[in-house]
């Protein structure tokens, strides 16, 4: 019996449109960017649309990895992964089906990030809004969905409690950006300050809803998905339920 | 479906040792043994929810398994259950399908209700049900009737038994409740410290074990000569064990006429407990001591 990955795929999808948490995560996605906005729009502050965009990143990224988690999460701990985990195809096809809703969730959160920073352009947020920078954030919300989710789940993979991953995720998304740009303020190692700047625990939350990234990060950016990912299969193939 | 020599290693123990047996759909095979003999890691490995061991296991790609307690989210209905794990596996639920064997489990009428407030009985039968879903060629239960009442069990066993028969689906339970596996399976396999100690035939005729003494060892020589009424379990030097089927009355006459005197006489129904205890149990306590 081999576990068919469109039909997991729409029928969780599916799930997470019918429980909610989609609703969920997008409101708290676009709740920030709205309230900027109208206050870009209303207040005469300093802000642009790039604090839209990054306001949008701020909660929208965390729910974007979320989602797809979730499943694995309900999965593992339910332990009715032992239902699914049994042939090496099927364990792989699991693995696979959870990326491709990754895949379409961070597509979903693009697509509706553009739409807004479309709109709150049209409604007279000052910036400018290039397709370099339209297109280095659909690379770069689709990257990092990706990546915390596969961290995610190589953590669950791991035995680490779902609470824990959760704070350790919440933490990484938006404590750890904030304490590494602060040491990047404070210190004048070149050496140290490249080492800051290319890490993708660093770049991704910063740089997300901002700027498109530099070549050398999005090649460790993609080198960090690779190794994140062949982990997940391996460790997928080896676990015992 | 072949067992080929498995063995099964943690951390440096032996687990399961060269393990072979085969069985064959439409068949009901009984797994008995101690605690820690080794019982559901050699049904994971079959479910295939374990992939690391040595050996091979043929014909084992639509296996469904229950497996320890059964695995459901408490928070959906039975009948979400049905559907999702048939969907996942690109087949559509066909209640009319499952409907017969839903009743006959008691389970019908209880679809709708969320698992959590299930039974853990209720949970097992629904447990059962999944692992029948997308049509297995064999299906593998770890304990079944654990925590059901006697009714409820044999309710499930007479379905097993049905299902077997009727979608020639091959079953390999594994059971503490010895008379379970006695009423349902065709052949019990008798696994021990991870090694199959033998396995025995459930008969239908219901043998049982006749002990005899005798008055003097002659009489006993003479009687293992001409007797044809079953084979040997044991002889001392005065007493003798053997299985049968025949009536009482057949063996007096056969004792009278050879002019055969006995002083004891005693006839021992041969249940599978009494298979277990005195044979394998018995063999494992010699080899322990």
């Amino acid at each position: 019996m081999k576990l068919n990955i469109k039909k997991y795929v729409s029928y969780n999808l599916k799930e997470l449109f019918k429980k909610g948490h989609l609703a969920v995560g997008v409101l708290g996605a676009i709740g920030p960017a709205l309230i900027m906005s109208y206050f870009i729009l209303t207040e005469t502050t300093p802000f642009y649309i790039k604090h839209v965009s990054n306001f949008y990143c701020m909660l929208g990224m965390f729910a974007a990895v979320l989602h797809p988690l979730y499943f694995v999460n309900r999965d593992y701990s339910s332990k009715t992964i032992s239902l699914i985990n049994n042939s090496k195809q099927n364990r792989k096809n699991y693995v696979l089906a959870n990326v491709v809703i990754a895949l379409f969730v961070s597509l979903l959160y693009v697509a509706l990030g553009i739409c807004l920073l479309l709109v709150t352009k049209q409604l007279g947020v000052p910036g400018e809004l290039k397709v370099s920078f339209l297109l280095g954030f659909f690379v770069n919300v689709f990257l990092l969905v990706l990546t915390y989710f596969l961290f995610g789940y190589i953590l669950l993979l791991y035995g680490v409690r779902s609470g824990a991953v959760y704070a350790i995720l919440t933490a990484m998304l938006l404590f750890l950006p904030n304490i590494l740009a602060n040491i990047l303020g404070n210190i004048h190692n070149e050496f140290l300050s490249g080492l800051i700047e290319n890490f993708p625990g660093y770049f991704y939350p910063v740089m997300v809803g901002s700027n498109p990234l530099s070549l050398l990060q999005y090649f460790i950016g993609c080198f960090t998905l690779i190794v994140l990912f062949v982990l997940v299969l391996n460790k997928s193939k080896k676990i015992e339920i | 479906m072949r067992v080929n020599s498995i063995t099964k290693k943690y951390s440096g123990s032996v687990v399961l040792k060269e393990i072979s047996f085969d069985f064959k759909q439409g068949e009901i095979v009984g797994l008995v043994g101690s605690n820690g003999a080794g019982k559901s890691t050699l049904m994971k490995i079959i479910a295939q929810t374990i992939q690391t061991f040595d050996g091979s296991v043929e014909d084992n790609n639509h296996v469904g398994y229950l497996i320890e307690e059964p695995k459901l989210f408490s928070n959906k209905t039975g009948l979400a259950h049905l559907s999702y794990f048939s969907e996942i596996y690109g087949n559509k639920f066909k209640l009319s399908e499952y409907e017969e064997l839903l009743k006959g489990l008691q389970l019908f009428d209880v679809l709708n209700k969320k698992v959590k407030e299930y039974s853990l009985g209720m949970r097992q039968k629904l447990g059962i049900v999944i692992s029948l879903l997308n049509k297995p060629s064999y299906v593998v239960l770890d304990e079944p009737t654990n925590s059901m009442d006697i009714e409820t069990s044999l309710e499930v066993l007479q379905q097993l038994r049905k299902i077997a028969n009727e979608w020639n689906v091959g079953v390999l339970i594994s059971s503490h409740k010895l008379e379970d596996i006695e009423t349902v399976c065709d052949r019990v396999l008798f696994l021990e410290k991870g090694t199959i100690l033998g396995e025995q035939q459930i008969s239908k005729r219901s043998p049982y074990i006749l002990k005899l003494a005798f008055d003097n060892p002659t009489d006993l020589a003479t009687f293992i000569e001409y007797q044809e009424f079953g084979s040997i379990i044991h002889s001392s030097e005065r007493t003798i064990q053997i299985e049968t089927t025949a009536e009482n009355s057949e063996i007096f006459q056969f004792l009278n006429r050879l002019g055969i005197r006995l002083i004891d006489f005693t006839a021992e129904k041969k249940t599978l407990r009494n298979v277990y205890m005195s044979k394998f149990r018995g063999e494992y306590h010699e080899i322990k001591y």
